[in-house]
C-alpha cells in the first residue's frame, strides 16, 4: 500500500459536515469500509463557519471537473446525497470512494483514493462551480 | 398568532411510491427526509376525482414564487426521474418537498439547505397532459402516464 504522505486540506461547510455525519453513521453498518472512509475524512477537515472565515471546497452538489491523473482522463461530476445518486446523469454519491475523495477538495488540489477493487488512483481538481440547480442542495 | 400551514393534498395512487422515496430518503439520511415526512404525514390522501383543482402534483408544472424573486414554473419530478435538466425540481429539495400537494394560492414557509427560512407562494398548477387526458377521457390514454418505478434498477 502507497498512501499518500501528506493527504490535501479539506474545507468542508458546517452544515455539509453535519449532515455528511449522519451518512456515515447510518451507513457504517451496511457499506462500512467507505462510511469509515468517509468518516476519516470528515475527522480531518477544516470546518468553515460564519465564525470560522473560510471558504469550503468542494460541497454537496458542487459540479466537479477533474482528472484521473494515470490515464489523464476528465470527468465532470456533481456531487450527490447517496439517495440522489445517478450515475447516468453523473450525480456521483458522496457514499462513494470518488465522492469521498472530492469533498472539501479545492481547485488545483490532487488526492490519492482508493478503488472498490483495492488499486490507488490519484485525481486533481480541475474546476468547481456551485451553480444555482433545481436539486435544491445550493439553492432554490 | 402564526397562520396555519396549508392542506396537503395527494393522490392516493401516488402513496406507494411517495412512501418508498421517503424510506430511501431515511436509510440514507437525506437531509431533506424528514421533512417530506412530516408534509406526507398531515397529507389528505384522495382519488384524482376529488383532488382541489390547482393542486401541485408529481409530474405536474408549478408556477411559484419564493419569497419576492422573480416567478418560476418547472416541473416536478421524482428524486429517480431528476436528470438535472433546467424545468425540472425533484420531489426530494427543500422546495419540491414543500410543494407537493399545495394549491394555487397557498403560501409554504420551507428552510433551504444552507438553513435559511424562505417563503414559497404557489401560482398556478397543472398536472401533465397525459395524465389528466386518461382521467377526462376514457382510460385509453393510461399508458402514457410516465412511471418512474419503470425506469430499471438505480444505483445508490
Amino acid at each position: 500500500m502507497s498512501y499518500q504522505a501528506q493527504l490535501p486540506d479539506i474545507v468542508i461547510s458546517a452544515e455539509d459536515h453535519r449532515r455528511l455525519q449522519n451518512i456515515a453513521e447510518a451507513a457504517i453498518q451496511s457499506h462500512s469500509d467507505v462510511a469509515e472512509y468517509l468518516q476519516e475524512e470528515l475527522d480531518r477537515a477544516t470546518v468553515c463557519s460564519t465564525a470560522t472565515d473560510c471558504a469550503p471546497g468542494v460541497r454537496m452538489g458542487s459540479y466537479v471537473e477533474f482528472r484521473d491523473d494515470k490515464t489523464g482522463r476528465v470527468r465532470s461530476v456533481q456531487l450527490a446525497y447517496p439517495a440522489d445518486a445517478d450515475p447516468s446523469n453523473g450525480r456521483i454519491s458522496v457514499l462513494t470512494p470518488i465522492g469521498a475523495a472530492l469533498i472539501g477538495l479545492s481547485e488545483g488540489q490532487s488526492i490519492e483514493w482508493q478503488t472498490r477493487s483495492g488499486g490507488w488512483k490519484t485525481l486533481t481538481v480541475l474546476k468547481v462551480s456551485d451553480r444555482k440547480n433545481a436539486l435544491g442542495y445550493l439553492d432554490v | 398568532m402564526l397562520p396555519a400551514l396549508p392542506e396537503v393534498f395527494i393522490p392516493v395512487s401516488e402513496r406507494m411510491k411517495l412512501n418508498a422515496v421517503v424510506e430511501r430518503a431515511n436509510r440514507w439520511a437525506h437531509p431533506v427526509a424528514y421533512f417530506l415526512q412530516s408534509e406526507l404525514r398531515r397529507a389528505r390522501f384522495c382519488s384524482v376525482d376529488a383532488l382541489p383543482p390547482g393542486t401541485v402534483v408529481m409530474n405536474g408544472w408549478v408556477s411559484y414564487c419564493v419569497d419576492w424573486e422573480q416567478p418560476r414554473n418547472l416541473k416536478l419530478v421524482y428524486p429517480r426521474d431528476y436528470t438535472g435538466a433546467e424545468e425540472q425540481l425533484s420531489l426530494l429539495s427543500p422546495l419540491g418537498a414543500a410543494l407537493i400537494g399545495l394549491r394555487a394560492g397557498d403560501r409554504m414557509p420551507f428552510l433551504t439547505l444552507d438553513e435559511t427560512f424562505r417563503l414559497v407562494t404557489v401560482m398556478d398548477a397543472k398536472p401533465d397532459a397525459p395524465t389528466f387526458a386518461h382521467r377526462v377521457h376514457d382510460g385509453n390514454a393510461a399508458n402514457d402516464t410516465d412511471d418512474p418505478f419503470d425506469s430499471g434498477p438505480h444505483a445508490a
